[in-house]
């Protein structure tokens, strides 16, 4: 047995070494302190199962859990109901017109949710717009900041994305000549959607379905934004546990029984389909792309794109006031707010430290990435199924309980407040979206151009450097761009991790916005759009001169 | 490199295997081959004469035993982009991010010490004009037809003047008439450069028509060695006698020299000097002539005719014989035709008749 184990890392050297580096910062980084998370959970006063027995004889706290489970059952319905008939329309979409119905769930995607959120309290909020919108129309006013609809609306829109993606990736790959096959055996188009078409989305369905459903378990922006203490998610309740209460058992246990419900939805589904998104098969042909679609799907795209853009232009005007206000349409004009983003420390300061942390999360994410996906495809099969699944276990784990974790760690080892705890937390976050396009570019990537390399005389770094570096820089890019944006947008962990010393500009924000009433929010988010939108549009004019 | 000043180098093979876990797919190679020589390795696929190829390029390690020889240096701690073997690949390999220039330099760049760049210049023109594609060198690799990505794969693994060249099946992915094109481009390549080749492929005819000498693989193993002539007139094996052109091969048993069949209307000649038991005999459709009785013939059997197909200069001749088992009979056209239906048989010299196997192999 020893020998051979021992011949097994003697024939994978080269494979084990390339492995290390991501194996070991996952290990020490993300497995030790969910570890040290469950330990916390059993180390209370009150024995082993003290915090447990606390936690399920509060009846607080029983409903807690109950809201949280049905909000995000409510929000996956939702997103799967308002997101099937889209992703649909798409694959049945070619040039343009798919470019740009992608382009717009790309362009929310990338759309900081901070900046997503501040729109849904702008809209949703006391004399917010829906509220005057419903005054003009003669009722008494409709002011949902603080009730759990307007939580669940607005985290439909924020996880809309998540869906749409993976139920394209899975439609986009089914051979489209079942359907003609369907129809000319005699088929309704009804009964071809219902045996055919539905059947072969599933993959896409319960993949888009999961994350959303984990996401939302764990989501804390919205919830604590727009939500209220009096009907507060788990998320919410682990974050005051700490931060008000410093009650770090029962904190722990809130966040293994988090963790449980999570798994108890994403094994089962990991049994049955590949819900990493891990899977790049596609269907090539784009028979029934271009065909005429019903109208009734054209309006239902229509209010979609409206869903998933509105809220954030509605931010826009709002970083023109003359004075300090959200109300809507605002009063004056000034361009005060803007000047205040880059003359005050705060602002300014945020948007420095969260570009200089970005930028080293890329840099980690994409190199960990790059190294995990060359082993891949040295591994045999069952170490590529064990390696895909740990790297891509931080997405499926509920970010607040990777932020209490993360924290927890930090306070022993004096990482909290600095650049280096940031990097870290935010690699954490960020390498299973930077390892997807990476490791899917390196595992296409035909082992003879290697072969040929060294067949004309080229040593092993020469071919990395001039062979399969520019072949992989697309899918490598894709992954540092993900990586990049993961890290600028993320609010929760840089919440824990973070203090009054050094916030990213995510943290400013939702500060801003928790605690007092200023317009440079609006500047900001204004800002942090343009830039999106550019990028946005600049790629996908970019790859539509490409396919011509 | 074009005025064949370059020579080919000797390769040895000895008791190569290959194993990948427990699974033997690769056993007991052992093949010399001479500077300047076309060698071919022939056999269907999953016969071992890839992974026999990306032994010798350095792509994959022998099992321990094996030793591989170039101009009796051991190949054996060399890596494989320190052997000096060019490779052409089943789909080119072209690099698509770089011009055929570009990849036709990439080896000139790798040398050490690394020639200046008016010499590389000269040497990828030389390159290119010996597979006539002056004219494309900024060509993108995916601008180019398969027969073009061909020539430029090609040119890219000579121009480094190895003293060897390995093929696998580089002509698999063209179209007929291209490949003998190409066949013939080889062939003058060859010539003129004097590099020793191997040449991997499952097409017998191009085997047969470029060789110098053929290695037949068989289920992870040499199964024999010769020269086309050599292999197609006497197949050690019933294997390479199938595999190799169109046979007629009968299984019997031998008894004080006389080749007997359980069947009927069938008369073979003695084979003297080959010891009694079971034994397989073969004889080539092109030595058997479709006559109206046995008549004097050393060897005959009586066939219904099934099919008769024309190709100008030779007529085809299906029968069954009384065991239905098909034969064949390709003979001259001049002459009345036989007639589907009718019964015939099929005759033969006696010094046609090979034996393919014997004792326990048959």
């Amino acid at each position: 047995m020893s020998s051979g184990s021992s011949s097994f890392i003697a024939r994978n050297k080269g494979m084990l070494m390339l492995m290390a580096p991501i194996v070991a910062f996952l290990a020490v980084f993300f497995a030790w302190p969910v570890v040290l998370v469950l330990a916390n959970s059993f180390g209370g006063d009150g024995g082993p199962i003290g915090e447990y027995v606390e936690f399920f004889t509060s009846s607080t706290y029983v409903r807690i859990v109950i809201r949280t489970i049905f909000v995000a059952l409510l929000v996956t319905g939702l997103c799967l109901l308002i997101g099937y008939p889209y992703a649909y329309l798409m694959v049945r979409t070619k040039g343009w017109t798919l470019a740009i119905l992608t382009g717009v769930v790309l362009l929310s995607f990338f759309t900081s949710v901070m900046v997503r959120s501040f729109a849904w309290i702008v809209m949703l909020q006391r004399n917010g717009i829906i509220d005057n919108i419903a005054q003009f129309l003669g009722f008494d006013g409709l002011v949902l900041r603080g009730t759990t609809t307007g939580v669940t609306i607005a985290m439909v829109q924020v996880m809309l994305p998540f869906m749409i993606f993976p139920l394209y990736s899975a439609m986009a790959g089914i051979d489209t000549r079942m359907e003609r096959a369907s129809v000319s055996l005699g088929a309704t188009k009804w009964t071809t959607f219902r045996d055919i078409w539905f059947p072969l989305s599933m993959p896409g369905v319960i993949g888009g379905s999961v994350i959303v459903f984990v996401t939302s378990l764990g989501f804390y922006v919205i919830p604590g934004l727009v939500g209220s203490p009096s009907n507060q998610l788990l998320s919410h309740l682990i974050y005051s546990l700490i931060n008000t209460v410093l009650n770090i058992p029962l904190a722990s246990a809130a966040s293994v029984v988090m963790l449980l419900m999570a798994l108890l939805v994403v094994l089962p589904a990991m049994m049955r389909f590949d819900v990493t998104g891990s899977s790049t098969s596609r269907f090539a042909g784009d028979e029934g792309r271009g065909e005429r679609q019903s109208p009734w799907l054209w309006i239902w795209a229509a209010v979609v794109i409206a869903l998933l853009l509105v809220p954030g232009l509605v931010v826009i005007p709002l970083s023109f006031p003359e004075n300090r206000s959200f109300a809507f349409p605002p009063e004056g004009f000034s361009l005060k707010w803007y000047a205040n983003f880059f003359e005050s420390r705060q602002w300014w300061g945020a948007f420095i430290t969260s570009l200089k942390v970005a930028v080293l999360v890329t840099l980690t994410s994409t190199i960990l990435s790059v190294f995990a996906g060359l082993a891949l495809r040295r591994a045999s099969t069952q170490v590529r199924t064990v390696i895909r699944a740990l790297v891509l276990t931080p997405r499926i784990v509920p970010g607040v309980i990777i932020a209490l974790a993360v924290y927890g760690l930090f306070l022993d080892w004096r990482l909290n407040i600095t650049t280096t705890g940031f990097v870290i937390a935010h690699t954490i976050m960020a390498l299973p979206f930077a390892f997807i396009p990476i490791a899917a570019t390196l595992e296409q990537f035909d082992t003879r151009f290697e072969q040929a390399a060294a067949s004309l005389g080229a040593s092993r770094i020469t071919t990395f450097i001039h062979i399969i570096l520019p072949l992989i820089s697309t899918g490598m890019m894709t992954g540092a761009l993900f990586a990049f944006v993961i890290s600028f947008d993320e609010v929760v962990v840089s919440l824990f991790v973070g203090g009054v010393g050094m916030r990213t500009l995510p943290v400013q924000m939702f500060r801003s916005v928790a605690n007092d009433i200023d317009p440079t929010i609006a500047a900001a988010s204004t800002m942090l759009l343009l830039l999106t939108a550019l990028i946005v549009i600049a790629s996908t004019v970019l790859t539509q001169r490409r396919a011509r | 490199m074009a005025n064949g000043t370059a020579r080919g180098a000797a390769l040895e093979l000895h008791d190569l295997g290959k194993s990948y876990g427990g699974l033997k797919v690769l056993e007991g190679v052992n093949l010399n081959v001479v500077p300047g020589e076309f060698v071919t390795f022939l056999g269907p696929s999953g016969s071992g004469k890839t992974t026999t190829l990306n032994l010798i390029a350095g792509f994959a390690a022998p099992d321990a035993g094996g030793r591989m020889q170039l101009d009796g240096r051991s190949l054996a701690e060399v890596p494989a982009h320190k052997r000096d073997i060019g490779v052409v690949f089943q789909n080119y390999a072209l690099f698509p991010h770089m011009t055929v220039r570009e990849n036709i330099a990439f080896p000139l760049k790798q040398r050490r010490p690394r020639p200046d760049a008016a010499t590389i210049a000269r040497r990828v023109d030389q390159a290119l004009s010996l597979v006539h594609l002056e004219a494309y060198g900024d060509r993108r690799p995916d601008q180019l037809s398969g027969g073009q990505q061909q020539r430029v794969a090609l040119a890219r693994a000579v121009v480094f003047e190895p003293k060897l060249l390995l093929l696998d099946e580089p002509l698999g992915a063209l179209d007929k008439r291209l490949r003998e094109s190409l066949q013939l481009e080889l062939r003058r390549i060859h010539r003129e450069l004097g590099v020793t080749i191997i040449f991997v492929t499952h097409d017998q005819d191009e085997a047969l028509t470029l060789s110098d000498r053929i290695v037949v693989f068989r289920e992870g193993a040499v199964e024999q060695v010769g020269t086309p002539a050599e292999l197609y007139n006497n197949p050690g094996s019933e294997f390479v006698a199938t595999f190799l052109g169109d046979s007629n091969t009968f299984a019997g048993t031998l008894k004080d020299g006389q080749f007997t069949l359980d069947q009927a209307d069938a008369r073979f000649a003695s084979l003297p000097g080959t010891p009694d038991g079971p034994i397989k005999i073969m004889v080539r459709p092109e030595n058997v002539t479709v006559c109206d009785d046995a008549g004097e013939a050393a060897n005959a059997v009586r066939v219904t005719v099934d099919d008769v197909v024309f190709s100008g200069a030779t007529l085809r001749v299906e029968g069954i014989d009384a065991k239905g088992s098909q034969l064949i009979a390709r003979t001259r056209t001049d002459g009345p035709l036989p007639k589907i239906g009718d019964a015939m048989w099929f005759c033969w010299d006696a010094s046609t008749t090979r034996i393919v196997a014997t004792g326990g192999a048959a």
